[in-house]
């Protein structure tokens, strides 16, 4: 019994890390319209900036957290300036060629700028786990986790509750018609880039807390898409719960069917169950069903 | 008229010049010989080294043998991201292009998207990786220096039982990747010698990850509870670094044994020092990157005198190794059929014939012999085992015999 509360609760905090990346998916989308594949990218970058300033720069914590939260700001920012500025009003087609376009430029630029080497990454949280009654609970996962719930519900209320969060949600909705109400969607989109690649970085630090770092380290953008279309899109709290679902299948295969059957079943059951609910349910659990006037 | 004889006289020094500065080149005949690398996938941290080896020993059989036979070979790497689909679509143009009679390959991925190719082009291929399960068949074109991961897996089965005097089986998980045909077929083999010796290792658990894992804590949790005596990994080296990590974290002692392409360097230099890998092992058939022995003196002369600036590492001594068996290769292939006048079934037919000298090997190996029923040799191989002592790499003892498995 101990070992399936291992296996589910840490599960469960996997799985929100997975939903701290996929709102990262949700923020741009909702405030640029554009499905960001290359969030797994953002990741790596983030990653990168934290090694750079904490292990490279050997700068105390204390200035080289805040360091790196303004290199990502301004990563963000050049992003969306270099790559999305232009395609404001254009084809959702031509924002999704263009994510393309930006996975494969960042991962030779990761490539070029901080080499193929795998790094060391800082221990930023503590790594000892807790042990809870026999039951193992990772440690930076679970601080991860508790980032992620206040991080979901803050931005939440941001998007739902205030002038500018819903001035942005206009934007995803169609760019004309938000630019005829006099919204900035120039504005939209820079903060949907930023909010991003902050986002990014800390999911880097929690996913790669002690561990390590180099290019590949991205799949994690690729893990996290079934919890984004599994919550919808639009949901950034319904995020956690589908994060939760996948993470818990996830660990629980790999805990007891991996080893029955002798093979990595664990890895494509998050993606069958998230394409079964996806038969029934197009929009995901919380997506919001477009409602289209004739 | 005196203009004209002018203008002729010209005409005839200046074709004299030309011919005699083109003489040498007409003397040298150039052979292509291209090679697999890997920039851009999971064996990026590693190339440099890899293909730096390859390229100096390249150097330096020009520089020595290549004059004295009147042959230059030209090393043209091509990245193929470790990645069937991409080594598939890359070969035809470095078919066409360089027309090559002998490919330099890095693993399985290459084994995957040729295995048919190869002799459909006649063109073999030679890693110095180890070999797979599903290369372990009749006429191979792909050949391997080493055996397979599983091989030297074994190898550290029989070393700790032996060091440890151990009479019960030795229990062990393996961490595995199902990115890379190379990493499942390493499980299969780790089965197979389990299967076909049972009083010697049971494979308590399997547990399969991601090339890059994201945390392995729980997964080693349950593992060290069944009690087992060390955790097998050999897919990369961010895969060391995770489950080193891992132990760690659950407090556990229980030893961890690497492959050589994941090994104590590549891990150390992951983890931020090789201090910290203590109670790691690793346990390959090929020469250990240590100080003081042939295969280190004839490093040294490479780095010295022929441009070879990667360090002294498992990488680089795949890289030469591979270079030094490719160039033994050539050079009796051209001595036996002459510069530009055998084919890609011509160099198979030596690879199969000839016994490559250990002193040709510069101590990388001892005397190596190819055979037909497997892409790597079947007997005769050792090697090494070492670990990590006071922060730096310690081989363990002398020779390791490489044991022996059932085909699977």
């Amino acid at each position: 019994m101990t070992l399936f509360m291992t296996f589910a609760i840490n599960g469960a905090l996997q799985g929100l890390l997975y939903a701290l990346v996929a709102i990262g998916f949700s923020v741009i989308y909702r405030a640029s319209k554009v499905f960001n594949i290359a969030q797994g990218e953002l990741v790596v970058l983030g990653g990168f900036l934290v090694w750079l300033t904490v292990t490279e720069w050997a700068l105390p914590l204390y200035l080289a957290l805040p360091l790196s939260l303004a290199l990502a700001v301004v990563g963000g920012w050049l992003i969306e300036g270099i790559f999305f500025k232009r395609l404001i009003g254009e084809q959702v087609f031509a924002m999704v060629m263009m994510s393309i376009a930006l996975l494969i430029f960042m991962r030779g630029f990761m490539l070029v700028v901080f080499g193929p080497d795998v790094r060391a990454f800082p221990a930023i949280f503590p790594s000892k786990p807790i042990i809870f009654h026999g039951v193992l609970i990772i440690r930076p996962l679970l601080i991860g986790g508790i980032l992620t719930v206040l991080i979901a519900f803050g931005l939440s209320y941001f998007f739902n509750r205030t002038r500018a969060g819903l001035s942005l949600t206009a934007v995803a909705e169609d760019h004309r018609t938000a630019m005829d109400l006099g919204i900035s969607v120039r504005r939209a989109s820079q903060v949907a880039w930023i909010l991003g690649m902050v986002l990014a970085m800390v999911g880097a630090v929690v996913t790669m807390n002690g561990n390590s770092i180099n290019f590949l380290a991205s799949g994690i953008g690729f893990i996290a898409i079934p919890v984004a279309l599994l919550a919808g899109l639009e949901a950034i709290t319904g995020m956690l719960l589908a994060g939760i679902l996948i993470g818990v299948t996830e660990r629980l295969t790999a805990g007891y069917i991996d080893p029955l059957i002798g093979a990595n079943f664990a890895s494509v059951f998050p993606l069958l169950l998230m394409l079964l609910i996806l038969t029934f349910r197009p929009s995901g659990f919380f997506g919001w069903k477009t409602i289209e006037r004739i | 008229m005196r203009m004209k004889r002018l203008l002729v006289a010209a005409g005839l020094s200046a074709a004299l010049m030309g011919g005699m500065t083109a003489l040498p080149a007409l003397a040298e005949t150039e052979i292509v010989m291209p090679g697999w690398a890997d920039y851009s996938g999971p064996y990026a941290d590693i190339m440099p080294g890899w293909e730096g080896g390859r390229v100096a020993v390249i150097e330096w059989w020009n520089a020595n043998k290549g004059k004295e036979l009147g042959v230059k070979l030209t090393y043209k790497g091509v990245d193929g991201r470790y990645d069937p689909a991409q080594v598939a679509s890359l070969w035809p143009g470095v078919l066409s292009e360089f027309k090559p009679v002998l490919l330099f390959g890095m693993g399985g991925a290459d084994y995957a998207a040729m295995k048919t190719r190869l002799p459909e082009d006649k063109v073999p291929m030679i890693s110095p990786t180890g070999g797979y399960g599903f290369t372990w068949a009749d006429n191979p074109w792909s050949f391997n220096l080493r055996p397979t991961l599983a091989h030297e897996a074994a190898m550290y089965v029989e070393w700790r039982r032996k060091s440890e005097a151990m009479t019960r089986p030795l229990k062990v998980v393996v961490v595995a990747s199902e990115a890379a045909p190379a990493w499942v077929d390493t499980v299969n083999g780790i089965k197979a010698f389990a299967a076909g010796n049972p009083d010697k290792l049971d494979l308590v658990d399997v547990i399969w990850t991601a090339p890059q894992p994201t945390d392995l804590t729980t997964d080693i949790f349950a593992a060290v509870s069944k009690q087992i005596d060390a955790v097998i990994v050999m897919t990369n080296s961010a895969g060391s670094v995770a489950v080193k990590t891992a132990l760690d974290n659950v407090g556990s002692d229980v030893p961890l044994m690497l492959g050589a392409h994941n090994g104590l360097t590549a891990a150390g230099a992951a983890i931020g020092g090789m201090e910290t890998l203590t109670n790691t092992f690793e346990c390959a058939a090929m020469a250990p990157p240590v100080s003081g022995t042939e295969a280190a003196a004839f490093y040294d002369e490479l780095h010295v005198s022929y441009g070879l600036e990667p360090a002294w590492d498992n990488a680089t001594i795949l890289g030469i190794s591979q270079g030094l068996f490719i160039v033994a290769i050539m050079e009796e292939t051209i001595r036996r059929y002459g510069a530009g006048e055998f084919d890609g079934e011509k160099v198979r037919e030596v690879i199969l014939d000839y016994t490559v000298p250990a002193a040709a090997m510069h101590g990388f190996t001892g005397d190596m012999k190819m055979n037909n029923e497997s892409s790597f040799p079947l007997s005769g191989l050792i090697g090494y085992c070492a670990t990590v002592n006071a922060g730096a790499f310690m081989v363990l003892e002398g020779a390791v015999p490489v044991p022996e498995i059932p085909k699977w």
